[in-house]
């Protein structure tokens, strides 16, 4: 019997609106196909939304602004667990990629009026990353207008639910939710892109959406595509610790702060004397996301468990916008904490908080995985990062590879001749999974689920992991999945906005990638960039050099080391650890 | 004793209940709360049937907005208060709760057509100082959270089809665009431009602090007025030349002077309204007694000059 669903044909099924999601419809669309977007959230959203916008390209007008130098920096960055391939590409595109954006309207800052400015981060060698303002929800929109002038429609609350696949194979589309309504809808496409990275939400503590649950890892994973590196999640130093809404909203970077920052613990210790006594506070985000970790896990932070950054010796009137010197971060610290922690005068309580995904599922120089129809673009794709991200480069990531995506996507779309009749069996088995939330009567409610998975890996699998506490993690989680979940219950029977619902749906998904996640940081038993294990704490060149690989091997999750592509640049070059 | 803040928030699923009804929480307070923490405390501990939305945090996707206390705010932006109620935006379709559908708003809205230059910069990057940047950027912080929908009294009495704040202020970042040739002109006086009062209420509640009076309305007028005398300069003239002959401001004699006989008769069934509840005033009533006063203060008639 067929169930009641509503079946929507498209050439190409972008699935994420963010920054990736976009470009690439604008790419399909420019080709002349039929495109369709599907955002769980409404529109703008995503991580780029929420990101400063920092794009890293070479343009070559600042002496040692070199295509190589990029590629260099990111290399090193990723400790040269990334696919040398795909960054090629990116040093290569990613000029053209902002003149495109600029042609589609968005406004960078400039030196000179033909001048793009250009600043510097961590791990560059010379200031590369251009800007739109420290917000980037314009480049959002800009692409938005475009991508509609090219035709692309976009669904807004929608979330899908899984991928399709032909008898072949060959992904056919996405079942998918309306999350207004509640009807379930089946999207036919000729291919489909995956550009629902983020993942952020796995964490008790996130700079992420609140639609960051890992979907896009989880669908790819489940139907079958390859994912890489996932152990490899990215930190911040610095999150908003309270309003408890706020728990975890970027506050800013230490370097952003002034030139005296000081951060402490409860004792008022400065810290970071024990983990980088030469750096100090001016370390990378991952030894000074790590340092702060330990310090409030070993309980030397706060009673609200944080650290304290103390500005106060910083000469407050070397900004337009006070010490903070973005406008947004400055107004937002302003109105939830108050005028004088804006302004730097009284101390400021921070978190680490998780911000970024740097693994994800595995593409080549075309975007494609490793499933025929399906492609990947933005945060859902990797390995661009390897084991550690340049700043910058993530935004510049969706630009290049959601371009790529794109093209590449409309090009099979094309020539893919003959249209699938429905897979109802397929649709009504999704259909029933959906829907399964509702027969429960009480056990758990989503919510519940949710803050447990978030706690697991905050506590065992966030910024500093051990051999003990994964395994503990993974035990726990398949506890979750196995006498929990099947006891999931809702509050309301309404099929209208039921964010319960989703969140049914999302647990799913978390469940999902937390366990890969785990598993991946349990295989790589070393101490990498963003990965680090207390109990492997060096880093080991001799064993560590793969990327890790996960498979859906008839439910269960099949670990393997596969070589790393080190096309231009092998480990020795650089001396050890970069 | 934990202080508590007590909650009445707006319930309705079009579905299933006849009538929306209003539902009271009791959320232990503490300090530094906002309106989301109170939502998401109800949400974990009292009831996960209510639906409320938010995604972002950070005051970028604009899909947060509801009414508190009869205001229009973002609760990632508000402070919660001790005896608060919640309610969803008005003008728009109600999902469920304070969940509003907005697309038919967000349509019009982003209907503003994109920068559209004459042809592709041939220059790349295309040569634009940064100054001009940091004005072009203004109005683009909005973010379309509707909260200036929810205040404007123009679009109160126009209904929000007509007078959309968040739209001129899309086509002011636009018009005061060099290299847009898009008539914006024309764009932004179809979209009632002159309709704004510049009481700047729309200013109070936006989370971006976008001057609107003076950066989009006064920007857009200014626009207008550099194109001749159109729709907006008629209508300021026929308000001044009122002044000037009868010391007071007559509705139906402006919208004739200003809009045409053609648009007149368009709002006929609102002046039928005015006429039935006696506020129709006649454009043919006598000056005011104190009349050559006020013609001292606003001065000669463009004619006496």
């Amino acid at each position: 019997m067929r169930r009641d669903y509503t079946t929507i044909t498209t050439d190409v099924l972008i699935i994420g609106a963010g920054a990736a999601g976009l470009r690439a419809a604008v790419e399909a669309g420019r080709k002349g196909v039929k495109v369709i977007i599907l955002n769980k959230a409404s529109f703008p959203s995503g991580s780029s939304n929420i990101s400063g916008g920092n794009m890293q390209a070479s343009f070559g007008w600042v002496a040692g602004d070199t295509k190589e130098n990029h590629f260099r920096d990111t290399v090193l960055s990723s400790k040269y667990l990334c696919d040398q391939s795909l960054v090629e590409i990116l040093v290569e595109e990613a000029a053209q990629r902002i003149f495109d954006l600029e042609e589609f309207g968005v406004l960078f800052s400039r030196t000179t009026p033909d001048r793009y400015a250009q600043t510097m981060g961590g791990g560059f060698t010379v200031p590369r990353s251009v800007m739109v303002g420290g917000r980037c929800d314009d480049v959002l929109r800009v692409l938005y207008k475009t991508a509609t002038g090219y035709g692309a429609r976009m669904y807004e609350q929608v979330m899908a639910t899984d991928l399709l696949r032909n008898q072949d194979g060959a992904v056919i589309g996405a079942t998918a939710i309306d999350i207004v309504t509640g009807n379930f809808m089946f999207f036919k496409a000729r291919s489909t892109i995956l550009a629902n990275g983020p993942c952020g939400r796995l964490f008790k503590i996130t700079a992420n959406t609140r639609s960051a649950t890992g979907d896009g890892f989880a669908m790819a994973y489940r139907c079958g595509a390859k994912l890489v590196n996932m152990e490899f999640m990215l930190f911040l130093p610095l999150g908003f610790i309270y309003p408890e809404f706020m728990k975890g909203v970027v506050l800013g970077e230490l370097s952003s702060f002034g030139e005296n920052t000081k951060a402490l613990n409860v004792l008022g210790e400065r810290f970071m004397q024990k983990y980088a006594p030469e750096t100090m506070e001016k370390s990378t985000r991952d030894i000074s996301s790590r340092a702060s970790y330990l310090e409030i896990m070993e309980g030397r932070g706060t009673p609200s468990g944080g650290i304290i950054i103390d500005n106060s010796m910083n000469n407050l009137e070397e900004s337009e916008n006070g010490p903070v010197r973005n406008v947004s971060y400055y107004r937002i610290i302003r109105d939830c904490l108050g005028g004088d922690t804006a302004n730097m005068k009284d101390l400021l309580e921070a978190t680490p908080t998780a911000l970024y995904c740097l693994g994800g599922i595995k593409i080549n120089k075309r975007c494609e995985t490793s499933v025929p129809g399906l492609y990947a673009a933005g945060e859902a794709e990797a390995n661009l990062h390897g084991a550690n991200r340049l700043a910058g480069n993530s935004v510049i990531e969706t630009q290049v590879f959601g371009t790529r995506a794109g093209y590449y996507a409309a090009d099979y779309a094309a020539g893919v001749t003959t249209p699938t009749p429905d897979p109802v069996e397929l649709i009504n088995h999704e259909y029933e999974q959906s829907r399964s939330a509702f027969d429960g009567r009480s056990g758990f409610k989503p919510i519940q689920l949710k803050k447990e998975i978030q706690d697991i890996m905050w506590n065992k699998v966030g910024i500093v992991r051990n051999g003990e506490g994964l395994i503990a993690a993974i035990r726990e989680l398949e506890g979750i999945r196995q006498d929990k979940m099947p006891t999931l219950y809702l509050s309301s029977a309404s099929k209208r906005y039921n964010y319960e619902w989703v969140e049914a749906m999302e647990v799913d998904n978390m469940i999902t990638v937390a366990e890969i996640m785990s598993r991946c940081a349990l295989m790589r038993q070393e101490s990498r960039g963003a990965h680090y294990r207390s109990d492997f704490s060096e880093t080991d060149n001799a064993n560590g050099l793969y990327e890790s690989m996960t498979l859906n091997q008839n439910g269960t999750v099949q670990l393997s080391k596969e070589p790393l592509n080190t096309s231009k640049m092998i480990p020795e070059d650089a001396g050890p650890d970069g | 004793m934990v202080k508590e803040i007590t909650v009445s928030i707006f319930r309705y699923d079009p579905e299933s209940d006849k009538h929306p009804s209003y539902q009271t929480y009791s959320v232990p307070s503490k300090e530094r709360m906002l309106v989301g923490d109170v939502l998401e405390y109800i949400h974990e501990n009292l009831d996960g049937s209510l639906a409320y939305r938010w995604e972002c945090r950070m005051r970028l996707c604009g899909g947060c907005t509801i009414l508190i206390n009869g205001k229009p705010g973002l609760i990632c932006r508000e402070q919660a208060e001790p005896s608060m109620t919640l309610e969803p935006l008005p003008f728009l379709p109600i999902v469920r709760d304070l969940v509003v559908d907005r697309k038919s708003l967000l349509d019009k809205i982003y209907s503003v057509p994109p920068l559209t230059r004459q042809k592709s910069p041939v220059r790349l990057p295309e040569p634009i100082a940064h100054e001009v940047i940091l004005g072009l950027r203004v109005p683009r912080q909005c973010v379309q959270c509707l909260a200036c929908v929810a205040v404007c009294p123009a679009t109160e009495v126009l209904t929000a089809d007509l007078f959309l704040p968040p739209k001129l202020i899309q086509i002011a970042g636009f018009a005061i665009d060099d290299r847009d040739t898009v008539d914006r002109v024309q764009e932004s006086e179809e979209s009632n431009l002159f309709d704004c009062a510049c009481c700047h209420a729309c200013e109070e509640v936006c989370p971006h602090e976008i001057n609107i009076s003076e950066k989009v309305i006064t920007a857009l007028r200014n626009k207008t007025y550099e194109h001749g005398i159109g729709r907006g300069g008629r209508y300021i003239k026929a308000f001044y030349d009122a002044l000037q002959a009868k010391g007071k401001v007559n509705a139906s004699g402006i919208l004739l002077r200003s809009q045409g006989y053609l648009r007149a008769i368009m709002k006929a069934p609102q002046g039928i309204r005015l006429i039935a509840r006696g506020k129709f005033v006649s454009p043919f009533g006598k000056p005011i007694p104190d009349i050559e006063d006020i013609r001292t203060i606003i001065g000669p008639t463009e004619q006496e000059k």
